[in-house]
């Protein structure tokens, strides 16, 4: 029983910071239509810039967690509109491409700074860990939790409720009508691109909590979020927290009772099913079309 | 036949809130679409573009507002709003300016509620509800993603939306394209009430010729990417016009 609630548990904690990578993922997909592969790169970033304001203990921890978000969503919009904005516009094929090298550089960068190893990083939370039916809840997890729950939260309140939503919703529709109406479609791109670059430095952070500031691992995370996103629906924001949720509940199950090598085998194998049979993933809205 | 110049001394003494000079549109693939046009859009006054598939129309109307960085094409000349010269025309600084352009083609976002689109121009609650009254059809229905609409609706949709953005001038592509005449004939007659009641200035392109020409005061006839007849109705012979560079079977 004990090992059901404690993969549950996992489950909860790494789909939400699945689900949060991918829900940035997924708006700055509708709003750019670039598949950015470089989300792992922002959380890598984030989870660096957070070790380094906390190093030595100097920083409260949610001034801390703020600071670093708004650094990397800042740098990420600037990427945008410097070196993608021209190009995204004629080929978003292209500019996915060139997330790949962003990614890259991104890492490189990085581990020019800090080397590969993991870094462990200071008790920025309690140590102390919580009893929740049969499974050990630690400090660290409950606070993971909450940050992508918010941080999700307030990309699907911006999406649905706010001008700069609509405006993203258009743009993913029809970015040239926008511009003829006197929307910038390149301005509003790069909202969203540095939304889910603030968003990514949440989940590296969040991510970094629970163990050590691990390159590998963070990197990692960016990947499988694809799966999550083509769960949820590519251009669901909602969906692709849940889509988060699911896969890492999923993983806790093959990890349970086939072994943790097949992990990544299901999970592709999944996205590679779910691209075949439903494009849309599960909360993905098909294209309103009359003939 | 006139010169663009002489439409405006037709119209009275007021100036042109638009207009072009010898401009010239070219594709990237070197292929130039339109050479030499001109024109003067006067406040309250409705101008036709006629001319067959593939003579200028639609290059015409992108060249007067511009192209975005990445788009395939370019255009020269001399574009001046309200009597100021547009440095470096493109559809965001024109709609700025107050110019709107109703395009051919994907002029709604298909995924979009009608009225949520509309709220994505202006706020204004006023506006939207002077827009749906001119619109009727639009306010039944106002929460139904465009994609759905039917192709008259469609254009109605894609009017309202450049007419939020308040436009002095209004430039419409192939109002018709696709529509029975009789949905087309009530398309043109709010274009005529635009420019009687608003005092816009509208340059539209069309192929329906007996349904544009019935609310028009000016003509221009475009052939092969240059402009071959231009001047206001009543001063022009339409019917030797549009017999020379239509042909009888194209009427």
């Amino acid at each position: 029983m004990s090992v059901v609630a404690q993969a549950v548990e996992g489950s909860v904690v790494t789909g939400s910071i699945y689900g949060l990578v991918g829900s940035g993922f997924a708006l700055l997909f509708r709003a750019s239509k670039v598949l950015s592969f470089a989300q792992g790169g922002f959380m890598l970033l984030g989870a660096f810039i957070f070790y380094s304001l906390e190093q030595h203990g100097t920083w409260p921890f949610l001034p801390a967690v703020l600071l670093t978000s708004a650094v990397v969503a800042a740098f990420s919009g600037l990427v945008y509109l410097v070196v993608f904005a021209r190009v995204a516009a004629r080929e978003a094929f292209a500019t996915s491409v060139a997330t790949i090298g962003l990614l890259g550089v991104l890492q490189a960068a990085v581990s020019i700074k800090y080397g590969t190893a993991p870094l462990t990083l200071p008790n920025v939370v309690s140590e102390r860990s919580f009893r929740f039916l049969s499974a050990v809840v630690p400090t660290a997890d409950i606070v993971a939790v909450a940050i992508a729950a918010v941080a999700v939260g307030v990309l699907v309140v911006v999406l649905r409720y706010t001008p700069l939503g609509l405006r993203m919703t258009a743009v993913a529709d029809n970015a040239s009508l926008s511009v003829h109406l006197g929307v910038s479609a390149a301005r509003v791109a790069a909202a969203a691109w540095a939304l889910a670059g603030g968003a990514a430095a949440l989940a590296g952070i969040a991510f970094s909590l629970g163990s050590a500031v691990d390159p590998i691992g963070v990197t990692n995370v960016g990947l499988l979020a694809f799966p999550a996103i083509i769960l949820g629906g590519l251009d669901s924001v909602g969906g692709a927290f849940l889509g988060g949720l699911l896969l890492a509940g999923l993983q806790n199950a093959v990890q349970v009772t086939i072994g943790s090598g097949w992990l990544d085998l299901v999970s592709f194998t999944l996205m590679l099913g779910f691209l075949y049979f439903r494009p849309n993933g599960l909360f993905g809205k098909a294209e309103a079309v009359r003939l | 036949m006139t010169s663009p110049g002489e439409a405006a001394d037709a119209t009275g003494p007021s100036t042109p809130v638009l207009s072009a000079r010898n401009l010239t549109v070219t594709y990237d693939n070197g292929f130039p679409a339109v050479s030499g046009y001109s024109v003067d859009l006067m406040p309250g006054t409705l101008t036709v573009m006629l001319g067959r598939n593939g003579a200028g129309k639609t290059s015409t109307l992108r060249g007067i507002i511009g192209f975005l960085p990445h788009e395939p094409g370019s255009a020269r000349g001399i574009v001046t709003v309200g009597g100021e010269v547009v440095r470096r025309p493109n559809p965001l600084r024109l709609s700025r300016l107050g110019v709107g352009l109703v395009a051919e083609r994907d002029k709604v976002f298909a995924n979009v509620r009608v009225y949520e689109q509309m709220r994505l121009v202006t706020r204004a609650r006023h506006q939207l509800d002077e827009i749906l009254d001119f619109f009727p059809r639009l306010r039944e229905r106002r929460n139904v993603r465009a994609g759905l609409l039917s192709g008259g609706e469609r254009q109605m949709l894609a009017t309202a939306l450049v007419l939020l953005c308040r436009p002095r001038v209004l430039l419409v592509d192939e109002l018709s394209l696709g529509l029975a005449p009789g949905v087309v004939h009530e398309l043109m007659s709010y274009l005529r009430r635009l420019a009687d009641e608003r005092g816009m200035a509208i340059l539209a392109a069309d192929q329906a010729v007996h349904a544009s020409l019935r609310v028009a005061d000016c003509v221009q006839i475009m052939d092969s990417g240059a402009l071959v007849a231009s001047g206001p109705l009543d001063a022009l012979d339409i019917d030797a016009v549009l017999d020379a560079y239509l042909g009888r079977d194209e009427r």
